[in-house]
């Protein structure tokens, strides 16, 4: 599983932005990098849910998006940031789950 | 394998649960766990607060703490504290409540945190609860009512098939300088099972953590 995570690059920027407005259905054909997912586009906690499951199978191994990233979120590139922190995070396998 | 074998295999098919439901009280990043006095405070004070309380049962009342005890447990079926998996700090509130076992359903009501709003993780406690009561009641329906501007935190989930607006009472609700609608919503079993096929089903599944990036509250 390590391996399968780590063997995945790490999109840059506008590849991200090519991915967001691909794989999230409620995003517009075009995004800004400071544009605000609520205010802009319109993300709703639906529209959330779909980005975080998005961000875990694009860092792949079945890795937990934290809550604390999620809520670091405001812009495109917020979720760029968090997406590569949730890529470069060390996995915590002495946890619970 | 033998005829009486097969046979004995369809049975245990046809009697086991369905695999979307669990009594887990653990979702993706979230754990419902049951009401302690210790949590009473944070949920009084989350019930004043003025992003939630005009949505939330006191409607921007202030009753005393008392008051707010006393009405915290009538007519309840369950209802749990939404704490993050790794610490016991007060998210929000899931409940059903006003359940009809005649006919088979219950309401249900969630409160989070106003920092929470639009994150996804209401959608992920409410799912946690969904699965919960699926799995312990011959429930046909969920009903929530709500309010158009808080509706508004999860409107497109009616386009994917989450739930459904049965009833709508225009101009119910006054808030902000305009009235709002009140909203009738209906999610039924049929569409937990549904949607638990799709992302949603991703919030209710774990999975591996990354190491802490946090050392206090999260609210």
């Amino acid at each position: 599983m390590e391996a399968d995570r780590n063997r995945r690059d790490v999109m840059s920027l506008d590849d991200f932005k090519r991915w967001f407005v691909t794989e999230l259905d409620w995003s517009p054909g075009e995004v800004a990098d400071d544009s605000d997912l609520v205010l802009d586009l319109g993300m709703d906690s639906v529209g959330a849910v779909d980005l975080m499951v998005g961000i875990e199978d694009a860092v792949g191994g079945d890795v937990i998006m934290p809550i604390e990233l999620m809520l670091q979120i405001t812009t495109v590139r917020d979720a760029y940031l968090q997406y590569c922190a949730l890529a470069h995070l060390p996995l915590d396998d002495e946890g619970p789950r | 394998m033998t005829a009486d074998g097969a046979a004995g295999d369809q049975r245990a098919v046809a009697a086991a649960p369905n695999p979307g439901l669990s009594p887990s009280l653990e979702t993706r990043r979230l754990h419902l766990r049951v009401l302690q006095n210790d949590d009473h405070g944070a949920l009084y004070r989350l019930s004043a607060d003025p992003d939630v309380t005009f949505q939330w049962r006191f409607r921007g009342t202030t009753p005393s703490f008392d008051d707010f005890l006393k009405q915290l447990y009538p007519g309840v079926l369950c209802q749990f504290v939404v704490s993050p998996l790794d610490s016991r700090e007060v998210f929000g509130l899931v409940v059903a409540y006003n359940a009809d076992f005649r006919h088979r359903f219950c309401h249900a009501a969630v409160v989070m945190h106003p920092r929470l709003h639009r994150r996804g993780f209401g959608i992920e406690a409410f799912m946690g609860l969904a699965r919960y009561i699926y799995y312990g009641w011959d429930f046909r329906m969920i009903i929530m009512e709500t309010v158009g501007i808080a509706y508004e935190n999860f409107a497109s989930g009616e386009r994917a098939g989450y739930f459904t607006v049965e009833g709508r009472i225009r101009d119910q609700f006054y808030y902000g300088g305009r009235y709002w609608d009140g909203l009738a919503v209906t999610h039924r079993r049929e569409q937990f099972e549904t949607v638990v096929q799709g992302p949603v089903g991703r919030l209710l599944t774990p999975g591996r953590r990354v190491l802490r990036t946090h050392e206090d509250r999260l609210i």
